[in-house]
């Protein structure tokens, strides 16, 4: 009896596929729209950062270095992808670099054991996906903080990372496995990820739901959303995305490092999404966001590395650019974090 | 806590709850181990045990507020490497070889400044304001060193933190100078009486008058000078300043203070707690380097320790209320 | 007509004292029930238990003819209960149509139907005369009216047999109450049923077709609505008979006049601006600010306390004009605030009571920043004594503290700091008869030490009792001062609501 609607129920539109398509189409070209609304501002600091790097270096504008860009905000992408799910629910994870370097590493090994490349590398997605509902579940059943549970992990992690490997890479890897990952592969998983997680935040219930527990969880539960479920499910996402990212990265160097994922790649997965204009109190998932902030970091990276700035010079702007960024989310909003 | 007056009422019981394993761990390595209970490893076990304890104690009182600090390590870096470049450049002939601690901690104390500015007065969030400084001042770490270890320090620097006194080490001597200093304010003062409203409810001390930034903003640059004492006493008892100096030290720090039994949702600390937990954490590092077992256990022993300790100071299984 | 809910003899028991009094109470199919009381009368329980979020002590709750237990919230919901919180509970981060269809979205094959939600949604807001609000606007960036006009978009999309709406007309405009009215009309027209719980008087007139009186947890009044039915009638059944004026105190020598407000405007948390309030303490005086929820009182206190700035008019202390930036300047100026909500203001639940009650005076009590105990224990001691609190009690952490003695100890914490004008803001909500008694005593106290002491409340008994002048907040006007014995408790409630027009005699209590 509960269920007696009383407004909307005649008239219902038919769901074929000829009357969806030009919804469809239409409702793409509204989020583009406010996808560029939202984002304007970080298209002119990309174009302002590219105009600046092409001035300082006549070597900047070339295919080669803007293929190398791409890549490396791709590379950022798979994790900042994830990790965008992660903010939009009020939490964050830190341990994604050392579930990278395990996740790798397990599967590297079992290669190398001589197990086939398709199941060795589903049980490294199987350990990022075990490792994140784990961090999830923590967080959720045991009320802990998002940080502190998931530092606890990046110790674990790295630690079990260490032992496996016992300290040195695991090289001689399989081609099937390498092609797959490498190269424009890289670009193919950023992308394919970033547009398969577009759709379901913005075509499932899903979405809705996951910026909402970010939003006011407390509504959310009393709504029937089934909050602690859909939080696991987020953080197992996420270490699918971090194994994703580790993968591409073992591919590149032809070898699972036991020390991948632990410098500032994670950093950056984390610091993309905020600078996308996410915000870390929760109940947003800019997406498109996201994938500029990862172009403005892979640019500014390159782009420092051709004008001569020195790699620790680097480090201390890509810190600076962390903080400001937060700080500019802070500042901006206030009334959510008092 | 207890109000009770007692003459060591900042030691308290409760709190010693780690001294039954630290026992059976000694008690286990004196019988596994002949090479244990030497006076090197002694030495070499007080020495690490230190340089974690002091900057322990300074992240139990921020804890206690509900501060967190990672960029210690960091600073512990640059500190160290600061105080080689002051003998580098000759500094100490115009300031002294004592000129160096002044610079070590007044290095840490910028970066505590840094830190308390962008938390305190801006507002962020502590972990993520302090992760960009970790970064920020470790890329200043190899600048500043050129990205080489530097050696080359004054003989009298080096014995300040690591010659011996009534054949204590030295580091023993300054580390637990710190956690007394650290306990004293913690327990018997006006500031540590604070620090413990406003990680039980910054909201209350703010409605009553008291001036909340300041506080929080004293406490990152105390963690910060803490930061750098525990860099100078690194690289006296090396001899050298390392451009990777104090990495992941922020992460020992924590989990010896959260394996004490302070809160993570602040209110509740004890210094007596974090000084057991290093005293453990230093033991279990030992043990796995003498038993022969891989030192690469040693990450993974922590992450254990931090998670065991994490869930079980997790509110749903204390009955505390969340924050 | 037949009833759709039918309620009968349901008690409840609080530690200590009983909420409810063996109430009856019935909705018909297409009723709407108007449901009024003075604060503390039981409206809030009663509601709480319809909706499941309380259990009754004893009762009997039958729907649609058959006996239901409402275990939890979702229990009565199951049984088509739809209640409408007074706190909108909203997510602000997202859009208005998400917020309405927030865990009932409705997916078609390929995904979200998101043109389905929109047409529904915008057939629902127009149903509200909102077709003002933008479904796919953010909802936290909507004035308070709109917010709550989605709130019950959203319970009323969700459905139900009965609808509970608690103060819900508080944040809106007229016209977005008329609106509403036109809802539960058309919820009538249904068959549905609604209670609605207002301090508004007359819109009670204007919508409901029955109004149950509830007094100190007992049905007192049970008015069908015709035309011979008045604001006067109600009011008369809300307050009873005589009331004993059980917290009478002495009143001390009124001296120098310590702070005063001339002409200050506020804003409200619902983002309105109140009348100018102008207002005067002096030493060795209760003064009274009262007035119906949301009309300003605990904004008052805030402004009064650096929490909240002014919009217009002056602050002055003892004739100075003083800014108060923030509760610092209000302990230099001693100035001190007794929080509404003391668990989540008032105390620090893991420090001791005694550490509590020097929080703001540990400079007087440290010498080179250490704290000297033994005088610390000595002013707790001394402070005990006045409170009728145990001494084992000071050491005991504040989370293990009654509620009376956990507000005792908030006030010492002013004594201790020697605050010279105190403001308390609703300091006897939620404790018990006899710690009230014991907080009546110290206020009392406090200003026969020449203190000045403001009490914010919204019992009318407390202010009238306690009060050497009141002043009465109310939508149409800033009333006031009355001295003591110029109003009665039925005088006061007609202000309150309306019933009368400031005609009473305004005499200054100079």
């Amino acid at each position: 009896m509960t269920d007696a609607r009383i407004i909307g129920g005649a008239g219902r539109e038919s769901s074929g596929l000829i009357t969806m398509l030009p919804a469809a189409i239409e409702s793409m070209f509204r989020l583009s729209w406010r996808a560029l609304r939202e984002s304007w501002g970080l298209i002119l600091a990309l174009a302002i950062l590219v105009l600046i790097f092409s001035q300082a270096s006549p070597y900047f504008l070339n295919t080669l270095v803007l293929e190398r860009i791409l890549t490396n905000a791709s590379f950022t992408l798979i994790m900042a992808t994830g990790m965008t799910l992660v903010i939009a629910t009020g939490g964050i994870d830190v341990s994604i670099g050392a579930t990278l370097a395990l996740s790798s590493m397990v599967a590297a090994t079992l290669m190398n054991l001589g197990t086939p490349v398709l199941p060795a590398a589903m049980a490294g997605l199987l350990l990022g996906a075990g490792i994140g509902a784990f961090n999830g579940s923590i967080i959720s059943y045991l009320k802990l903080q998002p940080f502190i549970a998931t530092l606890a992990m990046l110790s674990l992690a790295r630690g079990m990372t260490l032992i496996i490997s016992g300290g040195s890479p695991a090289f001689d890897l399989p081609e099937a496995f390498t092609s797959a990952f490498k190269d424009e592969m890289v670009m193919v998983i950023g992308l394919g990820g970033l547009l398969l997680t577009m759709l379901v935040m913005h075509r499932t219930r899903l979405g809705i739901q996951i910026r909402g527990i970010g939003g006011n969880e407390n509504t959310c539960y009393i709504c029937g959303v089934r909050v602690n479920a859909l939080r696991i499910g987020v953080y197992a996402f996420q270490g699918i995305m971090a194994v994703l990212a580790g993968y591409t990265l073992t591919a590149s160097f032809d070898a699972a490092e036991p020390t991948a994922g632990l410098s500032t790649e994670w950093l950056e997965a984390m610091a993309a999404p905020i600078i996308g204009g996410n915000t870390m109190a929760g109940g947003r998932a800019r997406l498109f966001g996201t994938l500029m902030g990862c172009l403005i970091l892979a640019t500014m990276r390159s782009g420092l590395n051709i004008s001569g700035v020195p790699t620790a010079w680097q480090q201390v702007a890509i810190g600076g650019i962390i903080v400001g960024a937060v700080t500019l989310d802070v500042l901006t909003n206030r009334k959510k974090v008092s | 806590m207890n109000s009770q007056n007692k003459a060591f009422g900042f030691i308290q019981d409760h709190h010693l709850q780690l001294l039954p394993v630290i026992l059976l761990v000694a008690v286990a390595m004196t019988i596994l181990s002949e090479s244990f209970m030497t006076s090197q490893n002694m030495i070499n076990l007080a020495n690490r045990v230190s340089i974690n304890l002091i900057i322990a104690s300074g992240m139990t009182l921020l804890i206690t507020s509900e501060g967190i600090d990672l960029s210690v390590g960091s600073t512990v870096g640059l500190s160290a490497v600061g105080a080689a470049i002051y003998f580098q450049n000759g500094w100490d002939a115009s300031f002294g070889p004592y000129g160096a601690i002044v610079f070590g901690v007044a290095v840490g104390a910028a970066i505590g400044l840094v830190n308390g500015i962008l938390v305190a007065l801006i507002g962020l969030p502590a972990f993520i304001a302090t992760l960009g400084t970790m970064l920020a001042v470790r890329g200043l770490v190899f600048i500043t060193s050129s990205g080489r270890t530097i050696m080359g320090f004054d003989p009298r620097f080096i014995e300040v933190f690591s010659g011996f006194t009534f054949g204590i080490p030295r580091a023993v001597i300054v580390a637990g100078l710190t956690a007394l200093v650290a306990a004293y304010v913690l327990n018997k003062t006006t500031t540590g009486r604070l620090l413990q409203g406003l990680g039980g409810n910054e909201r209350c001390l703010y409605t009553a008058g008291i001036r909340v930034k300041r506080l929080k903003l004293g406490s990152y640059v105390m963690m910060g000078m803490l930061a750098g004492l525990a860099g100078l006493t690194l690289a006296a008892s090396m001899s050298a300043a390392e451009p990777f100096a104090g990495s992941w030290y922020e992460l020992d720090a924590i989990a010896v203070v959260v394996m004490g039994g302070t809160a993570l949702t602040g209110g509740r600390g004890t210094v007596m707690g974090t000084v057991l937990g290093a005293i453990l954490l230093g033991l279990v590092a030992n043990s796995i380097i003498l038993l022969g077992i891989s030192a690469y256990y040693q990450t993974f022993v922590v992450g254990l320790m931090i998670l065991a300790a994490i869930v079980m100071g997790s509110p749903v299984l204390t009955g505390a209320r969340a924050n | 007509m037949k009833n759709i809910l039918t309620a009968s003899k349901i008690c409840k028991q609080y530690a200590g004292t009983r909420a409810l009094k063996e109430v009856d109470f019935e909705i018909g199919e297409g009723e709407i029930l108007g449901l009024i009381g003075e604060n503390g009368a039981g409206k809030s329980t009663l509601m709480r238990i319809l909706c499941g979020i309380e259990q009754p002590t004893s009762g009997d709750i039958v729907m649609h003819g058959k006996p239901v237990e409402f275990s939890g919230p979702q229990a009565a919901q199951a049984e088509g209960i739809a209640m409408i919180p007074q706190e909108v509970l909203l997510v602000d981060e997202l859009t208005v149509v998400e917020n309405i269809f927030l865990g009932h979205e409705e997916s078609g094959a390929f995904g979200l139907s998101k043109r389905q939600m929109l047409a529904d949604t915008r057939a629902i807001l127009a149903e509200l005369d909102s077709q003002q609000v933008d479904p796919e606007h953010l909802t936290g960036n909507l004035p308070k009216g709109s917010q709550q006009m989605v709130a019950i978009a959203r319970r009323v999309m969700q459905g139900g047999d009965v609808f509970v709406m608690d103060e819900p007309t508080a944040s809106l405009t007229g016209e977005e109450t008329q609106s509403l009215f036109k809802l539960l009309k058309k919820l009538k027209g249904e068959g549905k049923a609604s209670v609605f719980i207002s301090h508004r008087l007359e819109e009670m007139l204007e919508i409901c077709d029955r109004i149950v009186v509830l007094r100190d947890g007992e049905h007192v009044g049970n008015f069908i609505n015709d035309d011979t039915l008045t604001k006067d009638k109600l009011v008369a059944a809300m307050v009873g008979s005589a009331v004993a004026n059980e917290f009478a105190r002495t009143v001390s020598h009124v001296g120098e006049l310590m702070l005063e407000t001339d002409k200050v405007v506020i804003s409200t948390f619902q983002g309105r601006k109140t009348h100018p309030i102008s207002i005067q303490a002096h030493a060795g005086e209760v003064v009274g600010i009262t007035g119906l929820a949301g009309v300003g009182k605990t904004e008052l206190a805030h402004v009064l306390s650096g929490l909240r700035p002014v919009v217009e008019g002056e602050l002055r202390l003892r004739g100075r004009s003083i800014t108060l930036r923030s509760p610092v300047d209000a302990l230099k100026n001693k100035i001190g605030l007794v929080s509404e909500d003391r668990r989540a203001e008032g105390l620090v639940l893991e420090l001791t009571a005694l550490a509590n009650m020097t929080l703001t005076s540990l400079k007087k009590l440290s010498r080179l920043g250490r704290i000297e105990k033994d005088r610390e224990r000595q002013l707790g001691l001394d402070m005990k004594d006045k409170l009728n609190m145990r001494t084992e009690y000071l050491g005991r952490d504040a989370n293990h503290l009654s509620g009376g003695n956990q507000q005792k100890v908030v006030i010492i914490r002013q004594l201790c700091s020697e605050a010279e004008v105190l403001l308390l803001d609703e300091p006897t909500k939620g404790i018990d008869i006899g710690a009230k008694a014991e907080v009546y005593r110290l206020i009392g106290d406090l200003v026969a030490e020449q203190k000045a002491a403001i009490l914010f409340s919204s019992e009318p008994q407390e202010v009238l009792g306690v009060c050497d002048k009141l002043y009465v907040l109310t939508s149409y006007g800033f009333l006031g001062p009355y001295a003591k014995g110029a109003l009665d408790y039925a005088g006061l409630m007609a202000l309150e609501f309306g019933t009368a027009t400031s005609d009473t005699p305004m005499e200054a209590a100079e």
